[in-house]
């Protein structure tokens, strides 16, 4: 996967698109070949060279993965509390600020039990970009959000890989948003996974890869190469 | 008749494997303890889950524990003449044997499952994973700070435990069975010496509470992540820790004599 782009694993359910990325973030070990993250080999590290690579790493988990015990507050801005030296106010700010931009305003004092599951994702999300890492790991960031979150967080997404250059690998079956971010496709199927560009995969004739995008995916595809060919 | 050897064997070296583990993880949260930053908060906050929540529970207990003993060891030593021992006999009964055994399983039971659960539901619902992915250690954020907690709440809780204990044989003997209260209490104070029976039956409950903290920690953190493990999780450290602190019990009343 290259630096700086937004990658997109698709699959049917149990071909191993959250395993994957769960590998990527050294929580899982791959029974065969080895992962890398910016050039250093994860297997054989120590949880705590784990933890300096993980540092750069924000990883949204499926059903949140936030704490149950703490507000939003410590939640998003546990990360900061442990590994910065920031006063309490400048964190207060940092995770306010990461809440507006994933479109959440006063929720800082709630507990995780007392949110909906599309705020939860969406705090979960904050607390997954709030440190500014290198990769972002998404796993089905879309699912359980409303059309205009789903909207708010792809370009939210989109605006720190343009600007930060963050490196994003999301798993999704939104198909329009994940096709309109990515800028490489990765279809795991029977243990083995194609990649390519979403032009090369959509034009191609791999049958799998046209039944898994889908006739929406393939026009949206092909309306996505129309503008940027039209683009100045 | 090999294949009931091998069974057994590998049984064996399974149960070898799993103590090996625990000990790990018990080196784990040792290490853990000695590394910053403190978790002060966070062991206030599991104290109070462990230790002062559990007090209405430890007092009503003691104090039943107690009027079943005071009532019973009246009739016993009614029988030879002695009833006037009530005091010396329960309070020597608690202290060093009752107190610290009947306290440790009321903990496993009523803190030591809820730590398990808890952890246990924190692995299925990744909260640890989102930890680690944090650059967090979740044997220093979750289990040392509990683990802790259980370890000096149990002497604490034995202390209430004994008091309460003492009150029930009192309120028994003196208020129930007609027996003279300054001969209860002078019976009491001059069989129990501080050193060889209070100080050592604290320190009983203090190795009690570094069971049950290590045995909750450790199954809470390596359990099946789904319901079903969690509930076997939390069932089993009742069942340990309940195991080992009879066991272990008997360890320390041969090697200390306490």
């Amino acid at each position: 996967m290259r630096k700086g782009g937004v990658h997109l694993l698709l699959g049917g359910s149990g071909t191993g698109k959250s395993t994957l990325l769960r590998m990527i973030g050294g929580l899982q070990q791959p029974t065969n070949g080895e992962v890398r993250v910016a050039g250093q080999l994860l297997s054989g590290l120590g949880e705590r060279e784990l933890g300096q690579i993980r540092k750069e790493i924000g990883m949204l988990f499926q059903n949140g993965a936030l704490l149950d015990s703490m507000t939003v507050l410590d939640n998003v801005g546990l990360p900061l509390r442990e590994h910065t030296s920031q006063s309490r106010a400048e964190i207060a700010d940092r995770v306010a600020s990461v809440l507006a931009a994933v479109g959440l305003d006063g929720v800082e004092r709630l507990l995780p039990s007392e949110l909906s599951g599309g705020m939860l994702r969406r705090v979960a999300f904050a607390r997954a970009i709030v440190m500014e890492p290198e990769i972002v790991l998404c796993d089905e960031p879309f699912s359980g959000l409303d059309p205009l979150n789903v909207i708010r967080i792809e370009d939210l997404l989109m605006r720190l890989n343009r600007e930060l250059g963050l490196t994003v690998v999301v798993t999704s079956h939104h198909m329009a948003s994940s096709l309109r971010m990515a800028d490489q496709i990765i279809l795991l199927r029977d243990q083995t996974c194609i990649a390519g560009s979403p032009e090369e995969l959509a034009g191609g004739d791999d049958e799998g890869v046209i039944e898994f995008l889908g006739e929406d995916g393939r026009s949206f595809l092909a309306r996505r190469h129309e503008l940027e060919g039209a683009a100045p | 008749m090999i294949s009931v050897i091998r069974t057994l064997g590998g049984r064996t070296i399974e149960q070898l494997e799993g103590l090996g583990r625990v000990a790990v993880f018990g080196g784990l949260i040792t290490g853990a303890i000695f590394r910053g930053p403190t978790r002060f908060g966070f062991f206030v906050r599991a104290l109070y889950d462990a230790g002062v929540l559990s007090v209405a529970l430890i007092a009503l207990s003691g104090f039943t524990v107690g009027m079943v003993l005071g009532l019973q060891l009246f009739n016993v030593l009614s029988r030879f003449g002695a009833d006037e021992g009530l005091g010396a006999v329960v309070g020597l009964a608690l202290i060093r044997e009752l107190g610290p055994v009947v306290c440790g399983l009321l903990v496993t039971g009523r803190a030591g499952s809820a730590v398990t659960a808890e952890i246990g539901t924190m692995k299925a619902t990744e909260q640890l994973d989102g930890l680690r992915m944090m650059a967090i250690d979740p044997v220093h954020f979750v289990a040392m700070p509990r683990a802790l907690a259980l370890t000096f709440a149990m002497p604490l809780l034995n202390a209430i435990f004994i008091v309460f204990a003492i009150a029930g044989a009192f309120a028994i003997g003196v208020a129930n069975q007609g027996l003279d209260a300054g001969v209860y209490q002078s019976g009491l104070e001059n069989a129990v010496q501080f050193r060889q029976d209070v100080a050592q039956s604290l320190l009983k409950s203090l190795v009690f509470g570094i069971l049950i903290g290590l045995v909750a920690t450790y199954k809470g953190h390596h359990c099946a992540p789904n319901a079903v493990g969690v509930a076997r999780a939390t069932t089993s450290t009742v069942v340990t820790a309940s195991v080992v602190i009879l066991l272990s019990d008997y360890v320390i009343t041969a090697l200390w004599g306490v």
